[in-house]
């Protein structure tokens, strides 16, 4: 079997895998990394967004060893210890989930939108999260939730620059 | 585990991945992006016995943009054409077709080549392709060849190109002073596979006459068609005179769409022409910015 060998979430990890295996499952079911979610398989849903090199992609059809010596950050490594990540805060804040599942991979493709983009309009905002599909919120909480993060991300840039 | 069992290769030189090609034949399947065949590997509609991931390859993330030619490896994925400025200026037709793929995290994946060669008959990027008469640079142990973009494109899913071949980049030609482009479709869904896509190219004199024009579409048959307008009533009149309706009727009943599912024969056939008289205006308006912007240098 091959060996693959990645950093996920700052931590070096080293394993072997079934050619086969989806770096979805591997993130869940070698990693224990259970907040990158599974809808479709089909790379339609966006449940298993995470960000493979800085960029965002669906998990579910990228094999693990395609990410052999890629840097890869799952929903679990936003966090800093206690403190939420801006867009995980503006999340929770603006009501911008009903049932969570969505979530993860809603806020991976968020963060990845305030890379390119720090301060996008609701359109903006809607053509990009059009690969996340959200079954409960009508998508209005969520674009309310990824403005208020580019509004507290920029307050928090200005702060550290003073 | 969703997709089959295979044995997995990442040769790293274009030798070791045309060895691989040759001892496996039709039982190997190289990935690019993996956004076409990785969906049909989980949904177990293929199953081969060996995949090759053809990343680890260095040349084959090259991407030349020359002054007539802009040449892009199998692994320049399709964001690139979304971001590279300099590219888009050059072949704006796929730059304007790119992002009607997929979404943002199928495209930092999916590469250029990688969807030509899987060659969907409603994807967006083959009829790019076969409107611009793209020419694919191809490798085998035996040596290589050149296939038109014509030649490349057989039916739904199927191309010219040998089990034991490999596409080592396709050559797009850079657009033309005085040409315009556009591409427009109708899906269900934005990201989805188009019913129907149409791309065109319409040239126009420095008086603004019509003096060449091309129309390419896909989703109508098994794979793109080209059709040139040249020597119809176009040619020679201002686009706002040219009777673009009766043009694109023409066009429209020697199509033989099919119905499925997602949309009728009729209702493919009515909206091919819709977006070929669409197209066709567009891309003759944006041929006559082109010389306006010409003569202000």
């Amino acid at each position: 079997m091959p060996n693959v060998s990645m950093t996920v979430n700052g931590k070096q990890v080293s394993q072997e895998v079934e050619g086969r295996t989806l770096l979805s499952a591997f993130l869940r079911e070698k990693l224990d990394l259970t907040g990158t979610h599974i809808g479709c398989d089909t790379s339609q849903c966006g449940a298993c967004v995470v960000h493979v090199d800085g960029k965002s992609v669906k998990s579910c059809t990228l094999l693990a060893v395609q990410a052999d010596g890629a840097s890869v950050t799952t929903i679990e490594g936003l966090a800093q210890g206690d403190d939420l990540h801006p867009m995980q805060a503006a999340f929770r804040d603006c009501h911008g989930l009903q049932c969570g599942f969505c979530t993860p991979g809603m806020v991976m493709s968020a963060v990845d939108l305030l890379q390119h983009n720090p301060d996008p309009s609701d359109r903006e905002i809607r053509e990009w999260l059009e690969g996340n599909i959200c079954r409960c919120t009508g998508y209005h909480n969520i674009v309310k939730a990824v403005k208020q993060a580019a509004q507290s991300m920029k307050g928090q840039q200005a702060a550290a620059a003073e | 585990m969703k997709p089959p069992v295979f044995e997995f290769a990442a040769p790293d030189s274009l030798e070791h991945c045309l060895d691989l090609l040759e001892r496996y034949g039709d039982e190997a399947k190289p990935i690019a992006g993996g956004q076409s065949l990785m969906p049909l590997l989980n949904l177990r509609m293929a199953a081969p016995a060996v995949v090759i991931d053809i990343a680890r390859v260095p040349d084959f993330h090259a991407l030349r943009i020359e002054d007539r030619t802009v040449r892009v490896g199998p692994m320049v994925r399709q964001r690139v054409m979304e971001t590279n400025t300099d590219l888009r200026a050059r072949v704006p037709l796929l730059a304007e077709a790119v992002g009607l793929i997929g979404h943002v995290a199928t495209r930092s994946r999916g590469t250029i080549v990688g969807s030509m060669c899987h060659a969907d008959p409603a994807a967006e990027l083959p009829v790019c392709a076969t409107l611009l008469g793209a020419e694919f640079a191809v490798a085998s142990k035996g040596g290589t060849r050149t296939i038109d973009a014509d030649s490349f494109f057989l039916d739904a899913l199927m191309t010219t190109l040998e089990p034991e071949e490999i596409v080592t980049g396709v050559h797009l030609p850079t657009a033309m002073p005085g040409v315009g482009y556009a591409f427009d479709e109708v899906s269900r869904r934005r990201g989805d596979f188009a019913l129907v896509a149409v791309a065109a190219a319409v040239g126009l004199s420095d008086d603004g006459l019509v003096t060449s024009a091309d129309i390419a579409i896909g989703g109508a048959s098994g794979r793109p068609e080209r059709f040139p307008l040249t020597e119809t009533a176009l040619s020679g009149r201002r686009i706002e005179e040219a009777p673009l309706r009766e043009i694109a009727r023409e066009v429209c009943d020697r199509l033989e769409p099919e119905s499925d599912l997602h949309a009728s024969a009729d209702y493919r056939r009515r909206i091919s022409e819709e977006l070929m008289t669409r197209v066709l205006a567009d891309a003759a308006s944006r041929a006559r910015k082109d010389l306006t912007r010409e003569h202000a240098l």
